[in-house]
């Protein structure tokens, strides 16, 4: 069984009641990007359930279209379970003639029944299913009403398919007749189309249809089926004077609405709603742009105020794991891996999941109340001047958090090349694990201004964002983005669950990175920088130390000064033996490509760890330069930093820039593979990237030497 | 269901420059097969009555037909023609 039916219809919270699943329900256009599988026991007979995105027509413009629709051909589910908005029925059934058309046998769910009739629209629904001749059930999905009559009405068709006889759209005698030729002429060969009904076929033909047509083009027949489609279309244009597609689409409502002016029964007439009131302000033209600042700046402040106490929990949290983990180990090999290693690399990274979490939250809450497509609508105005559409946006904005679900969320976008745009875009927009690495830099190097440079480094990549869309726009993607369409869905309150179901498929991501790959980078990294290890030192450490204790010990020296004297020692042992190990002699290695950025081998190393995740730089240069575990608060770190002869802030903020541009994580990266599916996209993504942080960090750097900034 | 008042051709105008708070008609499409085949099925096609509800003359235009309120972009709005049905 398979649901199908109009963004916002409430197919995903009906397949939640069949199936007793916990899918996010939201009140934004696409929520289900992909199709969902559940399962279902009734009557000792186990049913397969998938839940397919929401779409408004099946035709092959948007992702979500043509993997419901190719759902629907290639598997041919027994049964179509068609979610109609009943309170909005006429446009909900638009999508149903086209289902209708493919062939399968459909049940149709009048959802939001009780909405309906507070709006004044009742249905006959035993008379609809006469006019349409499929069987209809009038259905509440979020009261759970009409469920069991909603499934047994789906089993009665599955299993009485030859019983089944719709009624379909009748395109008008000279369209049917172009139709049926063309359709004797798509039967005489089906080799590569087998699946799909031929008169299907043929309207899609008509249609020009891109992905019906690339099918056929692979067909021995493909020249003489494409030159009758030409000429019924030429045809049709002149005899109907309008487009085969707009012919196609009138027929269609004039079908629907002639089965709805018999069964459906219209008698509110005003069609005000408290949604019109509120988008009079919200998507005003002079007030909806402020109102969407605001609402933004407040997202970010709290994500950042909110965060700090549970933050600094997590931070004393890990510190005291470290501490038993290294009372109980012997001091070694494995004290060093679970500590510096495991807790202080997984650690490290988990300390963001509240601000995570939090940002989450605001970004759930911006979709389920229906504010996000306002967004969209406001943002549009302004990204239309950069070569994109509002939908482009809300990508850029969730890469503010992490640019995973950023480009997850890029699935909206209809057209492929607007969206990969956008995903190129998006990994410019500094997430929320690079922020880490600029407090520490900046704590260490403009303590007094280091708000402003963070803020600095923030706008550049917005700038960047925008100068690669206009960039890409100019060359790999000519042309004007897809004109922009969007629905405003109604305003609605949020349900708790519903919240907490968003924020907690997303945060889980980002505790299973922590958990997978950052632990698994932790390990790597920790074994590249131990190994081999060094047996002998520039200076015999251990008798140093032995030395110094000895001297306190008879009263030399204070407690503070041993302190110091042990922890130099300690550090210049860790950094000697960094030096010697793999990672050590890697990062030696490439220094000469980076030499002219002003980087030297440690950061060479810190950045290379960067790739496991971003955050993963900070852990990794307090390793470098031994001063054993930090995090961007760490004092020590941040002193030797500063103090380091080798370093000036000019190279500090070239280290800023490189960090924020250059390649997104492995996480992302997987990501945009699996959402491009174009290895020459990702390769594009990392090329570009990477090459665009070496050019603009030397640009800072050359540039501001030659102004005397060094 | 209302009768079509009786209009002259100069109410006839785009969508990008129809004002809001004005119910419209839509009349017919400058645009190609894939932008028709689009907004019809997102409930905006031929002979269908709207109202703008926002349009400033930048940026996309904000109609609601039906009960469904769509958010339409400058460029697609110049594409689709529209006549004025009455003032509200």
């Amino acid at each position: 069984m398979a649901i199908a039916g109009n963004p916002n219809s409430g197919k995903t919270t009906i397949f939640n009641n069949l199936t007793g699943a916990n899918q996010h329900v939201g009140n934004y256009p696409g929520v289900t990007v992909e199709k969902k599988e559940g399962w279902l026991d009734l009557d000792g007979r186990r049913l397969k359930l998938v839940d397919l995105p929401g779409t408004y027509s099946l035709s092959a413009h948007s992702i979500e279209e043509v993997v419901a629709r190719n759902y629907i051909i290639e598997q041919k589910p027994d049964v179509v379970i068609d979610v109609v908005d009943a309170s909005n029925i006429e446009r909900n059934l638009y999508l149903t003639t086209q289902l209708l058309e493919l062939d399968v046998p459909v049940v149709l769910a009048l959802n939001m029944s009780d909405q309906a009739e507070k709006r004044g629209i009742i249905t006959d629904h035993k008379l609809l299913s006469q006019l349409l001749g499929v069987a209809s059930v009038p259905t509440v999905g979020n009261k759970k009403k009409g469920m069991q009559e909603l499934l047994k009405a789906a089993i009665a068709v599955a299993d009485n398919q030859d019983v089944y006889q719709p009624f379909t759209v009748n395109y008008g005698k000279e369209f049917e007749q172009e139709l049926e030729t063309l359709t004797q002429l798509v039967e005489q060969d089906n080799s590569v189309i087998g699946n799909c009904p031929p008169r299907w076929v043929a309207l899609k033909l008509l249609e020009d249809d891109p992905e019906v047509i690339k099918k056929v083009g692979q067909q021995k027949t493909a020249a003489a089926i494409f030159a009758a489609a030409d000429e019924s279309r030429e045809r049709l244009e002149a005899l109907l004077g309008e487009a085969p597609s707009a012919v196609i689409s009138d027929r269609r409502y004039g079908f629907i609405s002639g089965a709805c002016s018999e069964a459906v029964q219209f008698s509110g007439e005003k069609r005000h709603s408290v949604s019109d009131t509120i988008d009079l302000m919200l998507i005003h033209p002079s007030l909806g742009l402020p109102i969407f600042a605001f609402l933004m700046w407040m997202m970010f402040t709290l994500t950042f105020t909110l965060g700090k106490m549970p933050m600094e929990w997590i931070e004393w949290g890990v510190g005291v794991l470290a501490g038993f983990a290294r009372s109980v180990l012997p001091e070694g090999l494995l004290s060093s891996l679970i500590v510096d290693g495991i807790i202080a690399g997984v650690g490290g990274v988990i300390v963001f999941l509240p601000n995570i979490v939090l940002l989450f939250l605001a970004i759930a809450i911006l979709e389920d109340t229906g504010y996000m497509a306002r967004a969209a609508f406001v943002m549009d105005r302004i990204m239309h001047r950069i070569g994109l559409h509002g939908k482009s946006f809300i990508p850029m904005l969730i890469g503010f958090g992490c640019t995973v679900p950023a480009y997850m969320g890029a699935r909206i976008i209809e057209d492929r090349s607007d969206r990969l745009v956008t995903m190129h875009a998006t990994g410019f927009m500094s997430c929320g694990a690079r922020l880490p690495v600029y407090i520490l830099v900046c704590g260490a190097f403009w303590p007094e201004n280091a708000g402003n440079v963070v803020f600095s480094i923030y706008a550049l990549g917005v700038l960047v964002a925008v100068g690669t869309i206009k960039l890409l726009r100019g060359t790999r993607f000519r042309g004007m983005s897809e004109p922009f369409i969007m629905e405003l869905p109604p305003y609605r309150v949020p349900t708790v669950r519903s919240l907490v179901i968003h924020m907690w498929e997303r945060s889980w991501m980002y505790i299973r990175k922590a958990g997978t790959i950052i632990l698994a980078f932790s390990i790597i990294m920790w074994v590249l920088m131990t190994f081999p290890r060094l047996d002998s030192y520039s200076q015999d450490y251990h008798v140093l130390i032995d030395d110094a204790t000895a001297s306190y010990e008879v009263g030399n020296m204070s407690d503070t000064e041993l302190d110091s004297l042990v922890t130099g020692y300690e550090s210049a042992m860790a950094a000697e033996s960094i030096r010697n190990s793999l990672m050590g002699r890697f990062g030696m290695l490439i220094e000469p490509a980076i030499e002219p950025l002003g980087f030297d081998w440690r950061m060479g190393v810190a950045l290379i760890s960067g790739f496991a995740a971003k955050e993963v730089v900070v852990s990794t240069m307090g390793t470098v330069y031994g001063v054993g575990e930090v995090d961007e608060e760490s004092g020590s770190l941040r002193g030797r930093l500063a103090g380091d002869p080798l370093y000036s802030p000019l190279i500090a903020y070239a280290f800023l820039v490189f960090v924020l541009l250059y390649i997104p994580c492995m996480a992302a990266m997987a990501v945009f593979l699996r959402e491009t599916g174009s290895f020459k996209e990702l390769a594009f993504q990392i090329g570009y990237t990477t090459g665009l942080a070496w050019v603009m960090a030397f640009v800072v750097y050359q540039g501001g030497r030659l102004l005397g900034l060094d | 269901m209302r009768k079509r008042s009786v209009q002259s051709t100069s109410g006839e105008t785009t969508l990008s420059k129809a004002q809001p708070g004005i119910t419209f008609e839509m009349i017919g499409l400058d645009g190609g097969e894939r932008m028709s085949e689009r907004i019809s099925s997102m409930g905006l096609n031929n002979h269908a009555r709207f109202q703008v509800i926002a349009n400033s003359g930048h940026g996309p235009v904000g109609i609601r037909v039906g009960w469904t309120t769509l958010g339409i972009g400058r460029g697609m709005a110049a594409k689709i023609r529209v006549r004025k049905i009455e003032a509200d």
